[in-house]
Parts: C-alpha cells; structure tokens; sequence
C-alpha cells in the first residue's frame, strides 16, 4: 500500500511529521479554546450569582 | 473599513465567529486528508524524481502557508499601529504559533525530499533555507515578546514593531532562488496531474489556518475577559 521504493522512508516520514504539526495545532487550540472557556465560566458572574 | 470597525466590539467577534472557527477547522482537516490521500495514492510518480515528489504536495503547501500567515501579521501589525484597532493585536498573536508550526514543518519536510535529492539535510550556503530559518526565528521572537514585556499593551507595540521589521525578509524568501544561484531550485513547471494535489493541501492548510486563528483569537479574548474580571472582583474584595 505504502510502497515507493527507495523514497518509502522519506515520503511516510515527511507525512508523519505534517501529522503530527497538523494533530498538535489542532489539540493545542482545541485545548487551549476549553482552558479559557473553564477559566471565564469559574469567574464570570452567572445568573444564579446575580439573584438576590 | 466597514468589517474592520463592525468586529472592533469583541463581544460582536464572539458572536460572530464562533461557527466559522470551528466550521473552518473541521474543514481544513477533512479537505488536508483528500489532498494526501490524491497526493500517496493517485497521482503517479514524477518522472524525473520519481516518488520523491510526493514530499512536495506537504512541503511545497506549508512553505506557501508559512509566507501567508507572515503577510497576514503584518497586515494586522499595520491595523495595529495605524488605527489601535482591538483585534488586530490579537488576530496577529492568535496567527504567530500557526505560522511557526507550519514554518517547521515546510522546514523539516524540505529538508528530508533534500537528502535523497540533494544528497544533503542541509546547506547553510543555500539563500533559500536560511532566509526560512530566518523566517521561523523571527516567528519565536514575537512569540517570546508577548511572554517578556510586563504590560500586554507594551507587548502589543513591541511585537508588532518586530513584525514589520521582519517583512524585510518575505521578498528576500521569494526571490532568494532568483537573486542568489545557490542549490535550491527556482520553482519547478508541474504538469496539472501534480499541482492537482497541492492546491487541494493548500486550501486545507488555508482553511485551518483560519479556524485555528480564530479559536485562538477566541481563547485569547476569552482569557482576557477572565483576568479582567478576576482584578475587577479583587479590587471589590479588596
């Protein structure tokens, strides 16, 4: 499947590696957009807060 | 004019942003994967360099990308300074780590289609490899500039500064093959079977750009308004 002769190492490698960047941007903004979402929820003044 | 002073409330940018931020990743990565898969299993080998060839269609696109998100800082450096608007800071900010991941990653790829080619990993003579090292250093001093200065308002003068300064060396990037004759190549004449796969990456890699800045640019907004108010209720607490 996977077959290109003597370039087979350097082809997967370079894909493995663009994976790897794309996946990791990918997580990190995920992770980061979630972090900052929990952080402003913990502190955000919320409905129930504002009741008398 | 009209957008930029719409999106000047971040409030209106939350609102507006948040389908097309996810909608854009989601799509990147869906439209990246058809590329690859065109790129490994579609298209034949090139006829001089065989399937090394394949390498380019991940390469050729993060070089393409690296150069854009630059560009796009230093439009939004320019906004920035020019007329202090909100998000231009932030967009720029949200943009500098994306451009440093695909920076590495056109470095890296580059590197390895250069060693079964080349016969070499790397050439510090060749203009075109060291004005992108250049290039992706200069992405990690703007990102360093927001972690050194004590007040985000200081960072935001000085990482913009930084960024202008850099643009000197988009031209240089460009016609570096042109300019110098050292080992890299002038940008080859593909036949359309080839640049086929590499628009297609390229559009993926476009799209997640914009999703990722713009999750980031959520998260930057979002972070913000939590110290903000983090201060707010420490100084009622007192």
């Amino acid at each position: 499947m996977f077959e290109y002769g003597r370039y087979t190492p350097y082809v997967l490698t370079s894909y493995g590696i663009a994976a790897v960047v794309v996946i990791g941007l990918v997580a990190w903004s995920v992770m980061r957009v979630i972090n900052a979402k929990k952080k402003l929820e913990a502190i955000e003044p919320t409905k129930k807060d504002a009741a008398p | 004019m009209a957008v930029m002073s719409f999106f000047h409330n971040p409030h209106r940018f939350m609102a507006g942003s948040k389908w097309f931020a996810w909608g854009f990743t989601a799509l990147g990565v869906v439209v990246i994967l058809i590329g690859v898969y065109l790129g490994l299993f579609v298209v034949p080998p090139d006829a001089v360099q065989g399937d090394s060839a394949r390498i380019m269609f991940v390469h050729v696109p993060a070089m393409w990308l690296c150069l854009l998100v630059y560009a796009f800082m230093v439009g939004a450096s320019v906004i920035s300074i020019v007329w202090r608007h909100a998000l231009a800071d932030v967009a720029a900010k949200s943009a500098a780590p994306i451009g440093a991941g695909v920076t590495a990653l056109g470095l890296i790829t580059g590197s390895i289609w250069g060693y079964p080619t080349w016969g070499t990993w790397w050439e510090w003579g060749d203009a075109r490899l060291v004005s992108v090292l250049v290039l992706f250093f200069i992405y990690l001093g703007y990102m360093a500039i927001w972690q050194a200065m004590e007040t985000p308002q200081k960072a935001a003068r000085a990482a913009a500064i930084l960024c202008l300064a850099g643009a000197v060396n988009l031209p240089i990037i460009h016609f570096s093959v042109e300019w110098f004759a050292t080992l890299h190549q002038v940008s080859m004449k593909a036949s359309d079977e080839f640049k086929y796969p590499m628009y297609v990456v390229a559009l993926g890699y476009l799209a997640l750009f914009g999703g990722l800045t713009l999750l980031n640019m959520r998260a930057e907004i979002m972070n913000t308004r939590a110290e903000m108010l983090a201060q707010r209720r420490q100084v009622i607490t007192g």
